[in-house]
């Protein structure tokens, strides 16, 4: 043993640069958000992580055959990782609050036209087609559509744009009711929408995520993998008769795939990767889309008040996105903070799981529309 | 669809109430439709929660457009002959997380009355009006479906000292 083989041992040391101390600042912030502000920590806190050994030099994690090389190659490249999650998502929805009142799905639809304004956005900053899409559908705030959906049209933001669309998750309840408040009058926020109690039969449980998977198959292909799965975990739910197979899906494969998901997300923040403009300008726009998705959300919301002759509350409108349930509470809470006697919970929660399926179609849309 | 039986002095009214909640209330009295306007007019106003078509006078009511009506919405019984102007009811299924008042409570418009944990969100159900509880219809743990009752406030007219 000589000298050499001691300096060994300092590798990492001297081959640490201010690049790889700034992004493990950075994971540790998002270590610090989820443990001491509980800001979505089952995401953050893995993705700090994976951050942080990523950033550790000469540690091999990143190679081809290190961890984390073979986590993306398996679970991020072939799109396996957010399908999987999906699968959980599926089994955790209940889509009941949408079916007693399926005119939701139009407010669904509604919210996911903020993905085109952030794209042009995008594309006047000089971001390339490809790369402005996947920047616009953090607007519809939905982690593994925008993880699915750059991995295909953009690898290279994978990193700043699942963590824009995970980070602003936590943010729904800040970012949402100032924007609700300025485009909503006080006569409108204070419109009651009682309950609509309609009955929803097994046939129609059953019937729904089999119809919608057949149809979006049809019609948007290149949902259908997204669509396809969420709506397999829902069949599983509604069936009633696989108990084992929701347990399995919305716990145990939700959470080893989210853990893993996590870390693999984290380590693509390396400094070369992360420390640029772009990632910049990414984490603004997702705000900016964000902040269109909901404007367009209650735009049309008041589009429906007008139509039904000022009984539809607008504010449900913020609700068509895919953050859920974080935005229907915050309808709910923006409504009771004019009238406490009104609740708006049900409607706001329908409107929220048709803007789940509705930001997934969008990302279907524009895979269809870039990918080929 | 609710349906009530109302009887006033000798005659009694079938009523039909699309949705009690709605602006305006669609009703229709002996198949007769109306449409109502429903004011919010601030909690502090008893007035404003009190009907001016009371059952308990012998009046031939007098469906007009403008006509007021409480703001806790009705709830039929069986019988029909419940004052369906002063019950609280669930604005949504859920359960009862807790409940905050007793039967005798004088309460403020505002005060909460019972927690309703909905969708796995805990809502606050305060008091729209000033009152004394007659009585209350469910207890922590309890599962409510929309429009069961939550709590009754004592007939409207007998004030607290």
């Amino acid at each position: 043993m000589g000298w050499h083989n001691l300096l060994d041992l300092f590798s990492g040391l001297s081959h640490l640069t201010w690049g790889h101390l700034v992004m493990m600042a950075a994971g540790g912030l998002l270590i610090y958000l989820a443990i001491a502000r509980e800001y979505e920590p089952m995401l953050l806190l893995p993705i700090g992580a994976g951050c942080i050994l990523a950033n550790l030099p000469g540690t091999g994690m990143l190679d081809e055959q290190g961890l984390f090389g073979i986590l993306m190659k398996a679970g991020v490249d072939t799109e396996l990782f957010p399908l999987l999650i999906f699968v959980g998502i599926g089994a955790m929805t209940d889509f009941g609050p949408l079916l007693e009142n399926p005119r939701m799905v139009l407010l669904g639809a509604a919210g996911q036209f903020g993905i085109f304004g952030t794209l042009l956005l995008a594309l006047l900053l000089r971001f390339n087609m490809n790369q402005a899409a996947s920047i616009g559908i953090i607007g519809a705030i939905d982690g593994p559509t925008s993880i699915y959906v750059s991995s295909v049209l953009a690898p290279d933001l994978l990193g700043p744009i699942s963590v824009a669309a995970y980070s602003y998750m936590s943010l729904v309840p800040i970012i949402q009711p100032p924007i609700m408040r300025l485009l909503t009058t006080r006569r409108e926020r204070l419109i009651r929408m009682p309950y609509t109690s309609r009955p929803v039969s097994r046939l129609t449980r059953i019937l729904f995520p089999i119809t919608v998977t057949l149809l979006t198959g049809l019609l948007v292909p290149k949902a259908s993998p997204l669509i396809g799965m969420l709506m397999l975990g829902n069949l599983l739910r509604e069936s009633g008769v696989v108990e084992r197979l929701v347990g399995a899906s919305s716990n145990e494969i939700a959470n080893v795939v989210t853990l893993l998901l996590g870390l693999t997300i984290g380590s693509t923040m390396t400094a070369t990767r992360f420390l640029r403009l772009d990632t910049l300008l990414i984490l603004i726009l997702g705000i900016a889309a964000f902040a269109l998705d909901t404007a367009a959300g209650l735009l049309f919301g008041k589009f429906l008040n007008l139509v039904t002759g000022g009984r539809f509350n607008p504010l449900i409108g913020a609700a068509g996105i895919s953050a859920f349930p974080m935005s229907a509470r915050v309808v709910q809470r923006v409504g009771q903070e004019e009238d406490f006697g009104n609740f708006l919970l049900m409607h706001a929660m329908g409107a929220n799981t048709a803007g789940q399926i509705g930001s997934v179609m969008a990302g279907g849309v524009v895979l269809a529309l870039l990918a080929g | 669809m609710r349906r009530y039986r109302i009887k006033v002095g000798n005659k009694t009214y079938s009523i039909e109430i699309d949705d009690p909640q709605a602006s305006p209330v669609r009703v229709r009295v002996d198949g007769r439709p109306f449409e109502v306007q429903v004011e919010w007019e601030g909690a502090d106003d008893e007035a404003a929660v009190t009907p001016e078509v009371r059952p308990a006078q012998p009046s031939r009511p007098s469906p007009v457009p403008q006509a007021r009506v409480p703001v806790t919405a009705p709830r039929p019984s069986a019988a029909g002959e419940e004052d369906v102007t002063d019950t609280l009811i669930a604005p949504m299924p859920g359960t009862i997380l807790s409940v905050a008042v007793r039967e005798g409570d004088l309460v403020q418009p505002g005060q909460e009355v019972c927690v309703l944990e909905a969708m796995k969100m805990k809502n606050s159900i305060r008091s729209p009006r000033q009152g004394i509880i007659a009585e209350v219809a469910v207890s922590a743990g309890a599962t409510v479906a929309y429009g069961d009752p939550l709590v009754r406030f004592q007939q409207p007219g007998i004030r607290p000292q």
